[in-house]
């Protein structure tokens, strides 16, 4: 018949367009083929706040790009050199945008030279004090003593102009509280008896290029490495996402080459043992591939990156997609190729609908790394199956089960048709309900999104040192303050500086850093305008003259000139851009939907639950704190949507089979998955959302066990087998990911290992109680 | 004055230094290490800017450890500690000021006290020294070479017999500090040691 000649060059065409389509379209973009292992891609925007997005934004990609370096050595001399040649190293580093260590000479004269031109308008706060409460003699006794001081040094020859050294006084109190001093321009620190140099880098380019990650770790590699085997070592502490990032990504590839690896291996040997043939296994790759590569082109088209957490569980409908291939070759030895996609058809695509709803579900969440991962399955998935129905006809298969195996799975059928199943299935109805008290049962919650991270044991060693040397501002904690013009967000800040304090004396936080001490708003810079003129006018001066200081002619010059600096004010902008402002930039974020915006960086968090909003205007942000809150929300309302689907592929279902077959059906997916809520509680496993997301793929693969048996005419042997090499190359693909160092995918491979067994060994009772429903 | 005159007072100089054959740097620092140094000084430091002389009275001493205890007692009390390549300063209070808040670069710490231990092996490496003895006292000059050093400071001389009576430096912008020190008999341990805690 001509038409059936047709289809048969037809419906292989489709598949080659739609392959076509796919394959050229992932060639013209593989130079943007990146994965993208930033935790925070995979964040919800919160809608309701886009300044808080925007500001988390500016202030998270500045803070990543940190490299926090510290060398540790007995004495100073090597710690110095070691750090003459670091600097050098990564000055000619493309990666490197700039290097904030070394504090030159010509940097400090031009802060100086800075604060000296605004020093009738800047007070630090303690000199505000004591102006304000007049106490002149201790403000004259505390320069006398910087005068007289052996090493007073520069400070002398301003005294003419500045006769109270008020821009030096401002100058000292704006140097953070740290122990740090310069030594040879570099910042050094002594702690138990080991020399510190400190050494912040910024990167030129993200600290998620894989590019940047994997030049840098080795340049310093090397250079550690090096300073080890010197006489006097120096040591190499590192701190920054960059560092993080590039663990997770060695982790990533490492367990790809040996847990992925493994994985293909057994894959490979099961179908080559199975079907004695190379013809299986060559579709059947062909399938996954075809999978794989669609779900990633639709990926990239719509979210033009790939989250590597949307690689790992998006390759997992690898799991659902070989069903469909394995049941086409299992299905029986005579049939013809086209009658094998008819037979198979029901039972397959069923199977791909009932997955679909699942995954439909997830989409409706606000995550985008969620999204990206239905969106990956659902078409993958649509791929896998339509390659088997179109392409694997053209095909002859002559290969058919080893026969062992089949005798395998006839006698294993045989021993379970003579259990009680229908009273086995009664009782199963138990483990739902016990699976449902532990799920409310669960209080701790540890939809932590730390999880995502590996637990690289050097790097948090690293950390934890780097920290009891120096304060490091918390980078995903931190106030955000907001108001409608520049001047009234300076003294917003200024208002909050007692509490903020506060939070300092009762140990909540260790410290922060607050733009208005080093900015006064105008309204302060007036107010201590007129302070410094009340000590001009004061008796202060004759302390000076007496103890000869300054002469009367000169103090008289040096107030003509504070009067004409009447008008003096400093301003944002000119601060900002200065030697002095430069360094704070990243906190002052400028205008953010029609409100100033500017941050304050918390040091040292000791008690996350005390800190919380200020003021309306002044907001506690933590967006680790948020996402753990919503992936909790989320995990609860995962939990929801996954009885949801298990509804609606109920429904769906008895208009084909009637609803007593319909719930048999479904049963099994519902059992397994309650068996691994059941099974993680007593391995002390904590209900995540990842946990969650795998009890989603167990539905659609249990659903499949169940489907198969349903559209075949009795318990056949075959079906069986199919099962089983699915349920066996699932558990190998994903169950080994339970070996994962990454927490989040090790919680994965383990609900996947668990509910896949369960499905399994539970799809032979189910499959033979449908039969039975059906009367055959 | 003529070219001989030159050549004579030259090779004067020359037989000057070889009559003294005893007065090297390293006696002189053999010497300085025989006392450590326990003295009352007094400094006057002259400023271009400012019409008036600086001046101000203390004591310095070298303990045993070989810390430097520097304390200005007047016109108003401070006191600094030198540790090899550390400096704690108090004020007048005797309250430790934060070392940020410190006034004095850690480099000329260094500095100071090389110059009060007589360390001249140390302080080689950042001067050029020129040494002048006759019979019973000496002078030395000290002019960086060390380009960092040279940022600040000028020359610097000191003066001594068995131990250091003088020094003074000249700074870049033209400070001129002169050190005198007299050497007391009783030991100012008693009153300095506690800051060395």
């Amino acid at each position: 018949m001509s038409l059936t000649k047709q289809s048969q060059l037809f419906y292989p065409a489709i598949w080659f367009v739609i392959v076509a389509i796919v394959s050229l379209f992932l060639v013209a973009n593989r130079t943007q083929l990146k994965v993208e292992t930033n935790i925070l891609k995979l964040l919800p925007k919160s809608e309701a706040d886009p300044m808080l997005d925007v500001a988390f934004e500016q202030y998270a990609s500045k803070n990543m790009r940190q490299l926090v370096i510290l060398l540790e050595s007995d004495r100073p001399e090597e710690g110095i050199n070691a750090a003459k040649n670091l600097v050098s190293e990564l000055t000619n580093s493309i990666h490197i945008e700039d290097i904030k260590t070394q504090v030159s000479a010509k940097r400090q004269q031009a802060i100086g030279e800075f604060l000296f031109k605004y020093k009738h308008s800047l007070l630090s706060q303690s000199d505000r004090l004591l102006l304000s409460q007049k106490n002149y003699d201790e403000f004259n006794a505390e320069n006398l003593e910087i005068i007289f001081s052996p090493l007073a040094g520069g400070l002398t020859s301003l005294i003419t102009s500045d006769p109270f050294l008020l821009s030096y006084r401002f100058s000292q109190s704006l140097d953070s509280t740290s122990d740090f001093v310069l030594k040879e321009g570099f910042l050094s620190t002594q702690v138990n008896n080991k020399n510190y140099i400190l050494i912040v880098a910024s990167l030129a380019t993200s600290p998620f290029s894989q590019k940047t990650q994997s030049d840098l770790t080795a340049l310093l590699s090397e250079l550690s490495s090096q300073w080890q085997q010197q006489q006097a070592p120096v040591r190499m502490l590192t701190t920054g996402a960059m560092f993080y990032a590039a663990e997770a990504y060695r982790t990533a590839e490492h367990e790809i080459s040996t847990i992925g690896l493994t994985s293909l291996l057994l894959v490979i040997l099961l179908i080559l043992v199975s079907f004695r043939s190379l013809t299986p296994l060559l579709l059947t790759s062909i399938a996954l591939a075809s999978g794989i590569g669609a779900g990633l082109s639709i990926i990239l088209f719509i979210f033009e990156e790939i989250h590597l957490i949307t690689l790992v569980f998006g390759a997992s409908l690898i799991g659902v997609a070989v069903d469909y291939a394995f049941h086409y070759f299992v299905i029986s030895k005579s049939l013809q190729a086209r009658q094998r996609v008819r037979k198979i058809f029901p039972a397959i695509s069923l199977g791909l609908l009932s997955s679909v709803v699942g995954y439909l579900s997830l989409l409706t969440t606000p995550f985008p790394g969620l999204n990206q991962m239905a969106l990956f399955c659902i078409v993958g998935l649509l791929v896998a199956y339509l390659t088997v129905i179109l392409l694997f006809p053209i095909f002859s298969l002559k290969a058919d089960a080893s026969g062992w195996l089949l005798t395998l799975c006839r006698n294993r059928l045989a021993k379970i048709a003579q259990v009680p199943a229908f009273a086995i299935w009664c009782f199963l109805w138990l483990l739902p309900v016990v699976a449902i008290a532990i799920v409310l049962g669960q209080t701790v919650s540890q939809d932590n999104i730390r999880q995502f991270q590996t637990t690289s044991t050097k790097l948090q060693q690293d950390e934890a040192q780097i920290k009891s040397v120096l304060e490091l501002e918390a980078s995903n904690q931190f106030f955000l303050v907001h108001a409608k013009t520049s001047e009234q967000l300076l003294i917003q800040l200024e208002k909050i500086q007692p509490a903020l304090e506060n939070l300092v004396n009762q140990g909540v936080i260790d410290g922060f850093e607050n733009l208005s001490q080093r900015l006064p708003s105008e309204v302060q810079q007036q107010s201590n305008y007129r302070l410094i003129s009340d000590l001009y006018q004061s008796q202060a001066k004759q302390t000076l003259l007496e103890f000869g200081v300054i002469t009367q002619q000169q103090y008289t010059m040096a107030l003509q000139e504070f009067d004409q600096d009447v008008g003096v004010r400093l301003k944002p902008e000119e601060w900002l851009n200065s030697e002095m402002g430069s360094p704070f930039k990243s906190l002052w974020l400028g205008q953010i939907a029609k409100a100033h915006v500017a941050i304050v960086p918390i040091i040292g968090i000791n008690d996350l639950a005390a800190l919380s909003d200020i003021n309306s205007n002044v907001r506690f942000v933590d967006k680790v704190g948020k996402v753990t809150e919503v992936f909790s929300q989320y995990r609860v309302q995962t939990t929801k949507l996954l009885l949801v689907a298990l509804l609606l592929i109920t429904l769906m279902l008895s208009v084909r089979y009637g609803l007593l077959k319909a719930i048999t059906i479904v049963s099994a997916p519902l059992f397994s998955i309650s068996v691994t809520v059941i099974a993680l509680f007593f391995l002390g496993v904590n209900l995540t959302l990842f946990n969650t997301l795998a009890l989603f793929l167990i539905i659609g693969i249990g659903i499949d066990y169940g489907l198969f048996f349903a559209e075949s005419s009795r318990l056949s042997e075959r079906t069986f087998l199919a099962i089983t090499l699915s349920a066996l190359t699932t558990i190998f693909s994903f169950g080994l990911l339970a070996l994962s160092k990454t927490v989040a995918i090790q919680a994965f491979g383990l609900t996947m290992l668990i509910g896949i067994a369960s499905s399994y060994i539970l799809s032979p009772i189910i499959g033979s109680l449908v039969l039975k429903h059906s009367g055959k | 004055m003529s070219k001989y005159s030159l050549i004579i007072l030259v090779s004067a100089l020359f037989f000057a230094n070889q009559s003294f054959a005893q007065c090297t740097l390293d006696t002189i620092t053999q010497r300085l290490s025989e006392t450590k140094l326990n003295a009352s000084f007094v400094q006057s430091k002259k400023i271009p800017a400012l019409e008036n002389v600086l001046k101000s009275e203390g004591s310095i001493w070298l303990s045993e450890r070989a810390d430097l205890v520097w304390q200005v007692d007047k016109p108003i009390k401070s006191t600094m500690v030198i540790k090899q390549g550390d400096i704690i300063q108090f004020n007048r209070k005797d309250q430790r000021i934060d070392s940020h808040k410190a006034v004095a670069p850690t480099g000329l710490a260094g500095l100071f006290y090389s110059i009060a231990s007589g360390d001249f092996a140390a302080l080689s490496e950042q001067f050029e020294i020129e040494l002048q003895c006759n019979q019973l006292t000496w002078e030395v000059l000290l002019q960086p070479k060390d380009q960092q050093i040279s940022q600040f400071i000028k020359e610097l001389r000191l003066t001594g017999d068995e131990q250091i009576n003088s020094f003074s430096y000249l700074e870049k912008r033209g400070d001129n500090t002169q050190v005198e020190l007299t050497h007391l008999k009783t030991p100012l341990s008693s009153e300095l040691a506690r800051y060395l805690d």
